[in-house]
């Protein structure tokens, strides 16, 4: 286990202050907050509990790399509208100055009796609450012909990083007039709109270099997030090149050769030059590990984000079955943050505010055409309710939609801030 | 003094109509641009004729002041590094207001700057004019004194601004975003009862004011205050 923060041997003010003062005391008395899972629910609720509780909670996040890519944005690192490296960020911040102990570990198991978690160097952590935010992984079969090994050749590209990298090289070394696939992903999945930017990137990234290339989606749902908005700039700022087959047309009915770079619609096989393979998907595997998924994902209480089947168990974003809420960056950052507030509660009795929730999507289709939906959301005994919502309108003015993708921008900044201080 | 005389040729014409353009830009109308005062600047900058200095300096009488001149503010580091280099004349004024942190570096003043030069020749014909035309009026709708009496609760507030800063950056910084931080309370209260009643554009701001309480938005008017 590699251990990034300093507070082993110099420790944070607080710490230190408090082990010169009683140091065993501490070590029976400080409730223990384990976090899996570093991204927009991990590292914002380890953030917000060892902020707001100051040294009264002590906050280990585990995270299997020592950089964070985000998978948000990472589309418009596809179009060509950011670099790879601003989509990094390190965990540097919240060991050195959150006082948070950040392990560079994969978690392997979760002993729910013992309240521990084992992490792949052996080392065991105990845990007072323990919560998971591991994103997701993907349904092994859920594509024909496709499985994780083939990720080199048919990439998913759908968690951030070395995937998203691969996916871009492969499309900018398309013959001319090549034919770009993508299989979409069936019901839920991590971030509704996200498919449907990627292809408007890639068509934007092909309009420039490869004219006459061509973007076959393949989708085995009927319709999709702010479809009329999508299909307007589709048609309009890429025309002639996408075309979408529906479970009408055999959307539903798709298997890939990786070996021969086929992709075959209800028998009729294509041969294509990238293949963009984005499975069915579920929650990060550690959730299985514990024991607390029901079918692929985790159900959670509403007003709190604690497991149904375990109550000291959290789960935030992507791998939680909380209720209206999309699987999106937005709403794990929103979860962490009702999360942290009744984590803190509970272990320390701090005032505990009830949950609420919100969440929006940007999505970019073209230069300065940004969209964007979203909704708030409330607490109820069964599930997160939607209360309202809004969505961009087709037919936008351009300083409209320029306004939005600017938004985004700054969304951007804002959230990774929240997170990684 | 040179580069001031179009302006003030501009500024003594601006109540007068059908004037042409000067060769230096579009000529400003004062009406327009208290309008764009109050969308823009009051939030931050009293130009009233007693102004007192709140995120930003007082502005009455900025124009032809020098830069960083007004007493008794504490300006940034940058704006002092030019003081005694310039006064705000039009020309010194299109500059900054196309785009503050550009001409500025450094400045505390978060705003993205006017890029349309039209919108800046009526906010600085008003600069000029402010003392001969009635205060700027901020909203549309009315906040009952009640509310804005209120003392928020900071706790709540904090709790609350969760929600916002997933946009709002809690430096201050901006860019697509604006800064809500350090707002006197007022105009924070004023802006959410103006998304509240859907007088003040943009969807998500609607969507997350239809729902707040007028406790919940005084416990954030009174949480980002202490924000600076």
């Amino acid at each position: 286990m590699t251990i990034l923060t300093r507070r082993a041997l110099i420790g944070s003010t607080l710490a230190t202050g408090a082990l010169l003062a009683a140091p065993m005391l501490r070590a029976q008395s400080v409730p223990r907050v384990v976090v899996i899972g570093g991204g927009a629910g991990g590292a914002t609720v380890a953030r917000y509990i060892a902020k707001d509780s100051a040294g009264a909670v002590d906050v280990t996040l585990v995270n299997a790399t020592p950089t964070y890519h985000t998978c948000f944005f990472s589309n418009l690192y596809l179009g060509g509208f950011r670099e790879a490296q601003s989509l990094e960020h390190s965990y540097d911040t919240l060991a050195a100055e959150y006082g948070i102990t950040v392990a560079i570990d994969m978690a392997v198991g979760v002993d729910r009796d013992a309240k521990t978690v084992t992490l792949a160097s052996g080392a065991v952590l105990p845990y007072d609450r323990l919560i998971l935010s591991p994103g997701i992984d993907f349904v092994e079969g859920s594509v024909e012909g496709w499985s994780v090994a083939n990720e080199a050749v048919m990439p998913h590209a759908y968690k951030g990083g070395a995937q998203v990298e691969l996916l871009k090289a492969q499309i900018m070394a398309m013959p001319q007039g090549g034919v770009f696939a993508m299989v979409a992903p069936p019901n839920p999945y991590r971030c509704p709109p996200g498919p449907y930017e990627r292809i408007s990137m890639v068509a934007h990234m092909l309009r420039a270099g490869n004219p006459t290339a061509k973007i076959l989606l393949v989708d085995p749902k009927e319709t999709f997030s702010k479809q009329a908005l999508f299909e307007e700039t589709w048609a309009a700022a890429y025309p002639g090149m996408i075309e979408r087959v529906g479970p009408d047309m055999g959307g539903n009915v798709v298997a890939v050769d990786p070996a021969a770079m086929t992709v075959s619609i209800d028998g009729d096989v294509t041969k294509v030059d990238v293949c963009n393979v984005i499975p069915g998907q579920m929650a990060g595997a550690i959730a299985g590990l514990a024991g607390i998924t029901d079918g692929n994902w985790a159900p959670v209480s509403a007003f709190d984000m604690a497991s149904r089947i375990d109550p000291d168990i959290h789960v935030l974003g992507d791998a939680a079955a909380q209720g209206d809420m999309p699987k999106s960056g937005f709403s794990a950052n929103s979860q962490a943050k009702v999360c942290a507030n009744a984590v803190r509660g509970a272990l320390t009795g701090s005032t505990v505010f009830p949950a609420r929730y919100a969440n929006t999507c940007w999505s970019l289709l073209d230069d300065d055409n940004g969209v964007k939906v979203g909704a708030t959301y409330e607490a109820t005994e069964e599930k997160i309710a939607s209360v309202e919502g809004f969505v961009s309108q087709p037919g936008e003015d351009a300083a409209t939609r320029k306004a939005t993708y600017e938004e985004s921008l700054g969304w951007y900044d804002a959230i990774t801030s929240d997170m990684f201080g | 003094m040179l580069q001031t005389l179009p302006f003030f040729g501009i500024l003594a014409l601006w109540a007068l109509p059908a004037v042409s353009e000067e060769a230096s830009g579009p000529v400003g109308e004062p009406w327009a641009g208290r309008a764009g005062f109050a969308e823009h600047c009051m939030q931050c900058h009293d130009i009233s004729p007693e102004a007192a200095h709140l995120v930003g300096p007082a502005l009455s009488g900025v124009v032809a002041r020098g830069v960083a001149a007004t007493p008794d503010y504490d300006y940034s580091d940058a704006f002092v590094a030019l003081r005694g280099a310039g006064v705000w004349d039009s020309d010194r004024l299109h500059r900054f207001l196309t785009n503050p942190t550009t001409d500025i570096p450094g400045t505390s003043m978060h705003f993205d700057g006017l890029p349309d030069a039209g919108q800046r020749a009526d906010l600085i014909a008003y600069l000029a004019a402010a003392p001969d035309l009635p205060p700027p009026v901020m909203s549309m709708s009315r906040v009952p004194d009640a509310v804005l009496a209120m003392q928020g609760d900071v706790a709540y507030g904090e709790y609350l601004s969760s929600e916002c800063v997933g946009c709002h950056q809690l430096s201050g910084q901006t860019g697509g975003v604006p800064s809500i931080t350090g707002w006197p309370t007022g105009p924070f209260i004023v802006a959410m009862f103006d998304y509240r009643a859907k007088d003040r554009d943009n969807v998500t701001m609607q969507t997350l004011a239809a729902r707040l309480s007028d406790e919940e938005i005084a416990a954030l008017a009174a949480y980002f205050e202490t924000v600076r």
